[in-house]
This record gives C-alpha cells, sequence and structure tokens, in this order.
C-alpha cells in the first residue's frame, strides 16, 4: 500500500519532467539497447550455427579438392593425382575409429529432363552411406544400395524439388530421368531438410531438395569428366564417439600429406574445430559487448546521479516541509531511492524496446537471424535497476541529511 | 510531611497541565564573526488548551521562538520540555514522530506542495503517520469542509487564493489531531475579512481542546487570544492573561 504509494508519486514526478526524464534516460536507453540488439544477434548467430554445424555433422572430418586453374592445375598433377577413393580407403585403414564414411563426385550436367519437364539440377555420385551421413531422410521409395554401386546400376534417388519439376503430380518412384546421355531409374525421393544459410564460417553448404544422387560407381563409370579432375570431390569419415576429432584430424592430415608427396591439392574442414572457432569469435563479441554494456550503463547511472542531485537541491524546501510534518530521515531517503529506481528501470523497459527495435531493423535489413532471451531482457532490467539503486544513494543520502529548518529556509 | 507529600502531588498535577514548558531558553546564530542573539533568555509556561499571541516588533525573535517550539530549530541553550518531554533528549527518528502526532505547523508563507492537490496537501502529514496505511482522505475531505475549502479539493495551490492557502495550511496542521497547533502569523498576508475567518477558524479549535500559539503583528487579532506575550529583543516584556 505504502510502496504503491510511493511508486505512485515517484511516477508523478517522473512524469512532471517528461522531457528532463527522457534526456536523462538517453544513455541507458541506448546502451540497453544496443546490449539487448547484440546480444538477440549474436544469440541468433549462435543457434544458426549449431544448426548449421550439426548439418555438417559434428563428428565428421570432411577433405575436398581444391579448385585450381588449369595450368597450374597440370602441373600439380605430375605429381599428384588428386583425392581419389584410394585415399578414402587408406584413412579407413588408418583410422580405426570410424563409423561411417561417405564420398562424392559431381557430374557435369549438360541436359537432365524427364518425359514431362527440365530442370537445372546437381547430379551427384555418392556412395550407400552418403545417406546416414548427411543426415538425410527419405520421404518414399529406398536410397542408394552397394548392389546399385557394384553393379553400376542406372539407378537415382531425387530431392523434393526435383521430384516437384520433372514428375509433376505423379510418384516419381519407378519413374525414368535423363542425364546428359543416361538414361536413369527413380528409386526414392527425400524429404526436405531445410537450411537456414549456404555457408558457415567460409564452408559452402548445400539443401538436397535440387539434387540427384546416382551411384559413386555409375557416375565413375557411365560420365565423362575433365583430365586433370580428381577422381572425386570429397570424402567425408564419421569419428566414433570419445575420439577427439582433432586427434583424427591430425592423424588423417600426417596420411593425406604423405599420400599426395606433401602437394596441398585438397583440404581439410572439421566442423568441431569451426564450432571452437566459433566460440572463441563469440566470447570476443560477448566480452567486448559486456564492455560497451557496462560503459553505457556507468555513463547512465552518472547521468541518473547527476540529475537526482539537481533534483534532490531543487526540492530543498520540498523536503524541508516534508521533514517538517513528521517525515523522518528515512523516509525522505526511500522516496529519493524509489524515484531513482524508477526512472532507472523505465530507462531499462525503454531500452528493451528499442533494442527489440534495433534487432528488428538489423534482422530485416541484413537478413541475419535474431534470437530473444528472456534471460537477457531480465538481466538487463535488474542491471538498470541496480544502477539506479546505486546511483540514487548518494543524492537520497544528501536529501535525508538535511536540516528542515535550513531546508525550508532554502530558495 | 503528609502535607508535603500531598502539595508535591498537586505539583505532580499542576505539571501534567504543563503542555509546552521553555526554560531560559537562547537561540544564538552565528553570523561569520558577529552572533545574533535572537532568544536571550525565554522562560515560558503554556498549559493545555491555552490560546496564546505572541506580538513583538519585526526581528524580536518570534519565529525563532515558534521553529524551536515546532521542533524544527534546536535552541542553542535552555530546556524546552513538551508533554513531558525534554526535547533535547529525543533523536532524530522521535522528533519526526513528535512533529507529526503532536504539532501541527502554520507556516507564514503556507508551504504548501505547488505539484499536489489540496485535498492530497492536506494528506501529507499522514502519509508519515504510524499508521500511515490508514485511509485518511474521508477526515481530509472533513477539514477541508470545515475550513470552507470543500469546493476546491482539487485545485493546486496556485490556483487557490491567499486566504484559501492559509486555510489549507491549517487544515493540513489539524489533520493527524495534534496537540499543540503553532502558527506563525496565520493572518500575516491577509485582508481583515479572510482573517477574522481564520481567527473564527481557532477560536473553534480552542474551544475543541486544542492549545494554539500564534505569532502575530496585529492587535485586533491578538485580541481573539486568552494570553498576549510581549517580546522584545529576544526577551518577554509583558505576559498578560484576559479572563
Ligand atoms: N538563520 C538566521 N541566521 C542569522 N540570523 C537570523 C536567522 N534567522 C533569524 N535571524 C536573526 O534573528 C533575529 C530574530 O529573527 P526572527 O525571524 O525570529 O524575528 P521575528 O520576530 O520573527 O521577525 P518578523 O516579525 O519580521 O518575522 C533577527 O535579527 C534576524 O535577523
Ligand atoms: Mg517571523
Amino acid at each position: 500500500m505504502k510502496m504503491k504509494q510511493e511508486i505512485l508519486e515517484a511516477a508523478e514526478s517522473l512524469i512532471h519532467h517528461k522531457l528532463r526524464t527522457i534526456l536523462t534516460l538517453l544513455g541507458m536507453i541506448f546502451g540497453v539497447g544496443a546490449v539487448i540488439a547484440m546480444l538477440s544477434i549474436g544469440r541468433g548467430a549462435e543457434r544458426e550455427a549449431l544448426q548449421l554445424i550439426d548439418f555438417m555433422g559434428l563428428r565428421n572430418i570432411i577433405v575436398k579438392t581444391k579448385v585450381f586453374e588449369e595450368t597450374k592445375l597440370k602441373e600439380i598433377r605430375e605429381n599428384s593425382p588428386g583425392l581419389t577413393l584410394q585415399d578414402l580407403n587408406a584413412a579407413r585403414e588408418t583410422l580405426p575409429f570410424l563409423s561411417a564414411y561417405s564420398a562424392t563426385k559431381q557430374v557435369k550436367v549438360y541436359a537432365l529432363f524427364s518425359s514431362a519437364a527440365e530442370i537445372d539440377a546437381e547430379v551427384l555420385g555418392v556412395l550407400p552411406t552418403h545417406l546416414e551421413m548427411a543426415n538425410l531422410t527419405m520421404n518414399s521409395g529406398r536410397f542408394l544400395l552397394p548392389v546399385d554401386d557394384l553393379g553400376y546400376a542406372h539407378v537415382c534417388v531425387i530431392g523434393s524439388r526435383v521430384a516437384q519439376v520433372l514428375f509433376p503430380g505423379r510418384d516419381p518412384v519407378g519413374e525414368r530421368l535423363k542425364v546428359n546421355h543416361v538414361w536413369l531409374t527413380v528409386v526414392g525421393v527425400l524429404k526436405d531438410k531445410n537450411l537456414i544459410r549456404n555457408e558457415f564460417q567460409g564452408v559452402p553448404l548445400k539443401g538436397e531438395q535440387n539434387n540427384v544422387y546416382i551411384p559413386l560407381q555409375t557416375a565413375l563409370n557411365a560420365f565423362r569428366f575433365g583430365v586433370y579432375e580428381s577422381q572425386i570431390d570429397d570424402f567425408r569419415l564419421q569419428i566414433k564417439k570419445g575420439v577427439p576429432c582433432s586427434a583424427a584430424a591430425a592423424t588423417l592430415a600426417q596420411l593425406l600429406k604423405k599420400r599426395h608427396k606433401e602437394i596441398d591439392d585438397y583440404e581439410m574442414v572439421v566442423p568441431e574445430a569451426l564450432l571452437e572457432q566459433h566460440r572463441k569469435t563469440q566470447n570476443i563479441f560477448t566480452i567486448v559487448m559486456a564492455f560497451i554494456a557496462g560503459i553505457s550503463l556507468l555513463v547512465g547511472g552518472i547521468g541518473i546521479m547527476n540529475i537526482m542531485l539537481a533534483t534532490v537541491l531543487e526540492r530543498t524546501r520540498e523536503i524541508g516541509l516534508r521533514r517538517a510534518v513528521g517525515a523522518r530521515k528515512q523516509d525522505i531517503k526511500r522516496q529519493f531511492l524509489v524515484e531513482t529506481i524508477a526512472i532507472s528501470s523505465l530507462g531499462g523497459m525503454m531500452g528493451i524496446l528499442f533494442g527489440f527495435v534495433l534487432s528488428i531493423t538489423i534482422a530485416a535489413i541484413s537478413g541475419w537471424a535474431v534470437g530473444w532471451t528472456i534471460g537477457a531482457v531480465l538481466l538487463s532490467f535488474c542491471v538498470c535497476a541496480f544502477i539506479g539503486l546505486v546511483s540514487g544513494l548518494y543524492p537520497a543520502m544528501q536529501a535525508s541529511r538535511l536540516d528542515p529548518i535550513e531546508a525550508l529556509r532554502h530558495d | 510531611m503528609i502535607l508535603s507529600f500531598l502539595d508535591m502531588y498537586a505539583f505532580e498535577i499542576f505539571q501534567g497541565h504543563e503542555m509546552l514548558k521553555v526554560t531560559n531558553l537562547r537561540k544564538v546564530y552565528q553570523m561569520g564573526e558577529t552572533e545574533v542573539h535572537a532568544l536571550a533568555g525565554i522562560t515560558l509556561h503554556i498549559k493545555k488548551n491555552e490560546f496564546v499571541a505572541v506580538m513583538g516588533a519585526s526581528g524580536s525573535g518570534k519565529s525563532s521562538l515558534m521553529n524551536i517550539l515546532g521542533c524544527l530549530d534546536q535552541p542553542t541553550a535552555g530546556s524546552y520540555v513538551l508533554n513531558g518531554r525534554e526535547v533535547s533528549q529525543l533523536d532524530d527518528d522521535e522528533l519526526s514522530f513528535t512533529r507529526n502526532k503532536h504539532l501541527g505547523f502554520v507556516f507564514q508563507n503556507f508551504n504548501l506542495l505547488p505539484r499536489l492537490s489540496a485535498l492530497k496537501n492536506a494528506l501529507l502529514p499522514t502519509r508519515y503517520a504510524q499508521d500511515s496505511q490508514v485511509d485518511y482522505t474521508g477526515k481530509a475531505v472533513h477539514i477541508l469542509e470545515m475550513t470552507g475549502l470543500g469546493e476546491r479539493l482539487h485545485h493546486r495551490p496556485t490556483q487557490l487564493s491567499g486566504g484559501e492557502c492559509q486555510r489549507l495550511a491549517v487544515a493540513r496542521a489539524l489533520i493527524n489531531d495534534p496537540d499543540v497547533i503553532l502558527a506563525d502569523e496565520p493572518t500575516g498576508n491577509l485582508d481583515s475579512t479572510t482573517a477574522y475567518e481564520i481567527m473564527g477558524l481557532f477560536c473553534n479549535l480552542h474551544a475543541r481542546g486544542h492549545t494554539i500559539v500564534m505569532v502575530t503583528h496585529e492587535q485586533d487579532i491578538a485580541a481573539y487570544a486568552r494570553r498576549i506575550i510581549i517580546i522584545k529583543d529576544g526577551k518577554i516584556i509583558s505576559d498578560s492573561r484576559k479572563d
């Protein structure tokens, strides 16, 4: 009851000085706003990163062919054949702690069509293990089998967009499509997996909607490739749980270095290391943010203290009168503390609001993901209230120390 | 033996009637090098339900005395016993409590809070009362009606006339039912009609048992009181009662 009245009085006093209140709070509003915006962007980035790393497979190691210009490539190929299935097999022999593996070779497509339509899609030769490795799920039919690979079977599994375009209104399983000069029978359709971004820490990621998967051996034998092209584009190894990816990566790096005669015509991607790297940048970001937040809140707090000192001075007679009609020192102290906490909490709330608007705007302009956390909001609010308490303490003490009669004589 | 005991007993009763008891009170203001002796040894006893007017030339020390009686200021020397308690022995919270509960001070310049309505100004002392949870609105409205402000409850002080402000100041002094009302020139800047109205109010309060001490320059206003004290240069030079 009494508290409610005190808060009402504080609110009245703040409303009475609208402009002054807003100006006082500006620093705090911008500070908190910036923090909230940065935190939600950071949060969004974090969520995105985790999703993307999950997509790449946290326990995977990816080895890819490097792209070179023609003359350079020719020179390199004299010493190293590039990435081959033998590399994969050697890796499987050397590294005993693999739980899965896969390899990919992309086919250059000149024409891709069914009896109904034509489409521009990617055709990838993969191993049957690709389904599990790439975390794909079937919508209908089946994925490629080892027998398909062994028998160079002319079969394929297609993504949802390919299915939609080439076989509108029909079940694609059992239908045929033609890639360049080769007819393939569709044996399965994949379920959609939604990706939020097609690149992470410089590593491109692709969705599977627009892909046609064929057995790797079929790809290698039925299609033509450039003279200097490596046998496969990339291979992936999944490391058993409990074995550190970094150790496996180091061993693999040694092996490949020897096999490629120290020629750097491939690159390794370790999602776990990427995650680590991401965390590090995230941490630096957080520390810098906390620092900026601290400074802006400090400035905001000083502003509030300044205005409260002015208010105490301005309201000396009021304080004198309140003391004269029976207010105790602690009543006066409370009054000014409640007022300062009210003003800084208000600043906090406006800052949070501003932060929301800011992050939504940034998200709209840049296309970055944003993520709210109740924790960040609560924390900023509490920090603001605390700043209010701290910066209000001194002015409130000043006010309560005034001598009643001196205060009444003040003009 | 018995007689002296009875004497003492009677003295005790007599003491109990003593509302304000000031003995050899001095107030010295230090102005750099010079000292201003505003009160130079005042001894004054005021009983319960007395109506006292304090008169004297400007600068004679009337306000200085009132401020000390109102527990707003401390004397340089001397004792002040209010309702049986030595004021110099009270700590700050007790002083606040005394000002809130036992004293109603009417300031010469009203000292109303400009941002609050008449009603809220009148209610201000209840906010610091020990039973501040109680809703005093009804009582405040009643007192404001009694002081002729029934139609002005939601006016701000700036929207009130001087006389109305003065009456509001009186209403505020009454809200906590104080034993003593201390008024420093309550009619100082009012025309005579309004001044007489305020005096009518004081007479009513006196009739209802309040103790009143009031400072005035005007003879006809002082005539409302039952006892007139005249101060000159910080000393009482005359103390007369009428019956
Ligand atoms: N705060 C102060 N500091 C120094 N001197 C003061 C102070 N207050 C009052 N005085 C001096 O003390 C003397 C008594 O002042 P006081 O205000 O008590 O007079 P008063 O009788 O109330 O006069 P008035 O009728 O004009 O109100 C005056 O000479 C005044 O100058
Ligand atoms: Mg005076």
